[in-house]
């Protein structure tokens, strides 16, 4: 019986040896998404707009083949709509968004799908975006007659203080308006400038369509801050687009002085000031029309307004008419009917008013004493520069606070005449047969920046660096032909005759504008 | 009698029990070391070392302990002039190739050899720092193999220095199929700059996968990271593999060639062509290089790990680690 008993439990544990375990084997564990090469500890990128942001990790997920990886890389943030800037496990993409900063920057999301299973990961980064917009010039230029222009940013070490002289290279970056706000600005530029006092950060362009804002430092168009938004109480002439328009800024208070149509109103920049104010009347003027401005330093500035055919001043208490000039002057700033003025500036005599005299039909600069408050003795002397040669012909003009002398341009030659000893000599003149035209001619007259030229040292040519302030013109030119436009600096380097640095090695060319418009600081 | 039958039931039930156990060992390939020998000795000559013999020893799990490197040259002293550091955790292991340098310069020792001809070659004996030639590491799933040389010029005085400079360092990181075969080797290849720059390095990320025809890896393709390429990977190189009866006997690639027979193993690679002779174990018993290098290796019984602690994986699966 045992014997039985014996055989039937190994005949049981026989039977159950071959029973196959049929508990489900197939249980397998999720293994993570793994991310390696980048250092996750440390999530904050910051680069420059334009630059191309890259992050490289190496990505996969053990027993789930790498094609079955998916990838979304996702910035958000600031004014920015969520946008997917990458779909692969490197990301390498332009970044377009605008600078931002605040609360270390846009947001990156970094996801990562498992199509097998669903499950995926996320990592987030911050990127921070900063301008790579610093001190240079602004370059308005239109390609389309007109009907549009933009404004482009040229830094080198000509226009940049930041830059060393030992950096020949020139940054040039254009079209920024249409690159920050999708659009080019709607008709032609007449006037912009920059201002940066604290945070109080400004580009405000006058263009014949609008007045505009935006940051300079990053070219974004400000909404809230456009034609009629720009006033507290509106003017009747803003809003329904522009024919002329000037800025200056007053050096003592840092005021920026626009005039639009002829009409002036001002912007204190000071306690945060972001709109102007109403137009600006002087006492016992009903109306005028500015048509020249100049701002001398620490000097009211001076107006001259065809209208009145007087000269008109502000400063901190405002617009004002001078009083009435003391007998004997040699010119009567109060009554300039004579004369047909078509440039205001500084020379070393004092600020000087080039008119054409209506009687004699003569060519004369009008100089002015520098006065920093109102007085009888404005008029300082008169230079006639009629016998400068094809003074007729001329059409652009420009002074320098450092001589008397007059540069002035015909279509294709720049000449310099000294105005006490007119003898007028060819400085400059466009390429022979290149078919270009000269629109322009301006110094640049502030600080920030070097430029090169040659110092003739007993036969041996050296080079040397001397600030660019007053001491080198911008020539902007045009070639109808080929529709571009370019702008060349070159030294000032004889001072009292306005010589100009005549080897072209030392003369900076930028290139590949439309019409240039205008030249303007980018502040820092 | 009955004791007897019993006896028999119970091997019988063994034997059920035994049969139905699944056959879990792994497949001899080129990857997986199931020799039974280990190497005990070696002895050659390269261009770094010069002639040199290594001596093994192992722990009594049979895990490598220590090498020796000895300076065959005087054979009064059996001078050591080197070792290999090996240290262990979980999932872990540090293995060095360490060089004990000269920590003296020139005209130190000039000065010694004129003041104590008799006894300053036991003076320098003990100058000698170590430098690390070779090392691997094995850490989160990663394994490292950096590569670094002598210094050109050690220079002298205080300017004396005779640390070793960063030559290439690579990270791979192998992911296996249920049978514990590469399937997946990703990799950084790091090469080092030179001068004030040895410590930066140029990264390129690669990996290589590996197709299975039954246990048997027939192909390799090795890729790049693209940011331009829909699955994120561009194509690089493909290789292949031919086995006879389960053992590896050939890859092909444009950069890389391996054939083994019985008795020998050729490798060729861009610039150098190495053969190895087998014995019956298959094993390399003697190493020539087309540049010069030559060495006898000698085994004992046991098993060792030495193989999977200087080579990498890469190396292990292409077929290039013939003494372990």
């Amino acid at each position: 019986m045992k014997r039985i008993v014996y055989i039937c439990v190994v005949l049981i544990a026989f039977c159950t040896s071959c029973f196959e375990d049929e508990s489900n084997l197939d249980i397998k564990e999720l293994n993570p998404i793994r991310i390696e090469n980048i250092d996750l500890q440390n999530k904050y990128f910051s680069l420059f707009m334009g630059d191309t942001l890259r992050i490289e990790p190496l990505v996969f997920c053990e027993g789930i083949p790498d094609t079955k990886l998916s990838y979304e890389w996702q910035l958000s943030g600031g004014t920015i709509v969520p946008t997917v800037i990458d779909s692969t496990m490197y990301l390498c993409a332009e970044i377009t968004a605008p600078p931002y900063s605040t609360n270390g920057g846009y947001f990156l999301k970094f996801t990562i799908t498992d199509e097998t299973t669903g499950i995926c990961r996320i990592e987030s980064f911050n990127v921070e975006i900063l301008s790579p917009y610093g001190e240079g010039i602004l370059i308005a230029d239109t390609k389309n007659n007109g009907l549009s222009s933009d404004i482009s940013l040229v830094m080198s070490r000509e226009v940049s203080s930041s830059i060393s002289i030992d950096n020949s290279k020139i940054n040039i970056f254009r079209d920024l308006w249409s690159k920050n706000n999708g659009s080019p600005l709607s008709g032609c530029v007449l006037d912009a400038v920059t201002s940066v006092y604290g945070t109080n950060r400004s580009l405000t362009v006058l263009t014949t369509e609008h007045l505009q804002r935006a940051d300079n430092i990053d070219f974004i168009n400000i909404p809230d801050e456009m034609d009629e938004l720009l006033f507290n109480v509106v003017p009747p002439h803003i809003g329904h687009g522009y024919t002329s328009g000037a800025f200056v800024v007053y050096t003592s208070t840092r005021d920026e002085l626009m005039c639009a149509d002829g009409k002036l109103t001002a912007r204190g920049v000071q306690n945060s000031g972001r709109k102007f104010g109403y137009t600006l009347y002087p006492a016992g003027i009903s109306d005028y029309r500015v048509t020249l401005m100049y701002a001398p330093q620490y000097c009211p500035v001076y107006v001259y307004d065809e209208l009145g055919k007087q000269m008109l001043f502000y400063d901190y208490s405002g617009c004002w008419a001078p009083q009435e000039q003391a007998s004997g002057s040699k010119f009567d700033i109060c009554d300039l009917s004579d004369y047909e003025p078509f440039y205001l500036a500084e020379m070393s005599s004092g600020v000087t008013l080039l008119t054409k005299q209506k009687s004699s039909g003569a060519y004369k600069a009008l100089v002015m004493n520098k006065q920093s408050s109102n007085g009888p003795n404005y008029a300082k002397t008169i230079f006639d520069f009629s016998s400068a040669t094809e003074i007729g012909n001329a059409k652009y003009f420009e002074l320098n606070m450092l001589e008397d002398v007059v540069y002035y341009a015909t279509d294709e030659k720049i000449y310099v005449t000294p105005l006490a000893n007119i003898n007028s000599k060819v400085q400059w003149e466009v390429p022979v047969g290149s078919g270009d035209k000269i629109t322009g001619i301006k110094i640049y007259k502030w600080s920030g920046g070097q430029r090169k030229h040659a110092v003739d040292n007993g036969g041996e040519v050296e080079e040397t660096f001397t600030t660019s302030k007053d001491r080198m013109i911008m020539i902007s030119t045009y070639n109808e032909m080929t529709q571009e436009g370019k702008v060349t600096l070159v030294p000032i380097v004889t001072m009292g005759i306005g010589g100009l640095e005549q080897r072209q090695e030392f003369h900076v060319t930028l290139s590949g504008f439309g019409k240039i418009l205008g030249i303007y600081k980018q502040n820092k | 009698m009955s004791g007897y039958r019993l006896f028999l039931l119970s091997l019988l039930c063994l034997m059920v029990f035994s049969a139905c156990q699944n056959d879990d060992e792994n497949q001899d390939g080129n990857y997986i070391n199931t020799s039974k020998i280990r190497v005990k000795r070696v002895v050659g000559e390269n261009t770094h070392w010069g002639k040199y013999e290594l001596e093994f020893t192992y722990r009594a799990d049979g895990r490598l302990d220590q090498v020796v490197r000895i300076d065959p040259t005087v054979t009064s002293v059996r001078d050591t002039v080197g070792s290999f550091y090996v240290e262990y955790d979980v999932d872990f292991h540090k293995f060095q190739v360490i060089d004990y340098v000269l920590n003296i310069d020139a005209d130190s020792v000039s000065v010694l050899k004129e003041a104590y001809p008799e006894s300053y070659e036991d003076t320098l004996r003990t100058r000698r720092a170590s430098r690390i030639y070779y090392s691997t590491q094995l850490e989160n799933g990663q394994f490292v193999a950096r590569k670094f040389r002598p210094r050109q010029n050690t220079g002298s005085g205080a300017m004396f220095n005779t640390a070793y400079v960063n030559v290439s360092s690579q990270t791979q990181m192998l992911e296996t199929t249920l049978s514990g075969q590469p399937l997946v080797v990703r990799c950084y290849d790091d090469v080092y700059g030179t001068g004030g720059e040895n410590d930066q390095y140029e990264r390129t990320v690669s990996k290589y996968e590996f197709t299975y025809e039954g246990d048997e890896m027939v192909s390799g393709t090795s890729y790049k990271p693209d940011s331009f390429s829909e699955t994120s990977w561009t194509k690089l190189k493909e290789m292949s593999f031919s086995h006879y009866s389960g053992i590896l006997t050939g890859v092909d690639a444009d950069f890389y060639k391996m054939r083994r027979n019985n008795t020998t193993v050729v490798i060729a690679e861009p610039g150098r062509n190495i053969t190895y002779t087998l014995n019956a174990e298959g094993l390399a018993v003697k190493m020539e290089t087309s540049d010069g290098e030559v060495a006898t290796i000698e085994y004992e019984n046991g098993t060792g790990n030495f193989s999977e602690l200087y080579a990498t994986p890469l190396e292990r699966v292409l077929g290039k680690v013939w003494v372990k």
